[in-house]
């Protein structure tokens, strides 16, 4: 049985294996808010955010040998890849999504949530930009620059080399630059709010 | 230094981005969900047979088309090939039994031939 709070994710997973359903307990209350967010900015649709979380906890449970911590990875990097992969294939299934179906979802979740959110024109156009990337660009971009994660284990997950993931990142920010053509006096604008 | 401070205030722009809250009861739902399916059992060869096996036994229960006309075809291909094979070894053999039954009348008359000589 896990001493949940204390324990190294890597060693609930192997409590988990073992069938312990408070290490899982444990896990999903340590991580569900963090690979929502990552869920989500696959997707751009909160409602199939929540849906991709549980279904990639769902799977750790089913099949917690699929992690194998003898091989030396961080349970956060390997989950990084089950939800992408999820997210993955849930985005092939749906129908692609327009401009104006994210600014809406957007708008949906803040009224949900009873949060007062001013979402600026700017930020929905950043979104739907990010969301009409191709999609080893986007995954890159999310992996690297919103997740933290290092160029290593992005390329992990992506199953690239680094040098690739490099080129993804690259390519995806000029092709957002591209989009935007942002002058610099405008980036300062928004810079200083 | 112009197109480091641009690459930064960008990056900047881009690190702005909007990104909602997961719900309160998001965890307590995956794990009521989960509480309701079985482990399975990883590294257990057990187990991978019995999948095996089931997957099979669905595949013809299931009596998929494509898999009822391979399987014809297969035991057709079969059945024509053995019985080919086995007309190729009895002519094979009559022919030995033949040629073996010659051989014993040809060692018959020539014995004769021998003997009535040697008297």
């Amino acid at each position: 049985m896990a001493d949940s709070l204390n324990d190294s994710d890597e060693a609930l997973m192997g409590c988990v294996c073992n069938g312990d359903h408070r290490a899982f307990s444990e896990l999903v209350h340590r991580h569900n808010k963090m690979f929502f967010a990552a869920a989500y900015r696959i997707c751009g649709n909160p409602i199939e955010a929540e849906d991709i979380v549980q279904d990639a906890f769902l799977k750790l449970w089913v099949k917690p040998h699929a992690f194998d911590a003898a091989k030396g990875t961080k349970f956060t990097t390997w989950f990084y890849r089950v939800v992408t992969n999820v997210a993955i294939d849930a985005a092939r299934k749906k129908k692609p999504q327009t401009g104006s179906d994210v600014i809406d979802l957007m708008v949906d979740q803040s009224d949900a949530a009873d949060e007062v959110l001013v979402i600026s024109e700017q930020q929905a156009a950043l979104e739907n930009a990010i969301q009409d990337l191709p999609e080893r660009q986007k995954i890159a971009l999310n992996l690297c620059f919103y997740e933290g994660l290092s160029n290593k284990e992005a390329a992990e997950i992506l199953g690239v080399g680094v040098k690739a993931v490099e080129s993804l990142l690259m390519r995806a920010k000029r092709a957002l630059k591209d989009k935007f053509a942002v002058t610099r006096q405008e980036l300062r604008e928004v810079s200083h709010g | 230094m112009d197109s480091n401070i641009k690459e930064d205030t960008f990056d900047q722009f881009l690190k702005d981005r909007y990104t909602p809250k997961a719900p309160s009861n998001l965890a307590y739902r995956i794990i009521e969900a989960s509480q309701s399916m079985p482990q399975e059992r990883g590294r257990d060869w057990f187990a991978g047979i019995g999948a095996f096996s089931r997957k099979i036994g669905q595949l013809f229960q299931t009596l998929q088309p494509a898999v009822i006309f391979a399987s014809v075809i297969m035991l057709s291909v079969g059945v024509f090939g053995f019985s080919l094979y086995k007309t190729d070894i009895m002519q094979v053999e009559q022919a030995a039994e033949y040629y073996s039954e010659a051989d014993e009348v040809a060692l018959a008359f020539y014995l004769d031939d021998i003997f009535e000589v040697g008297y």
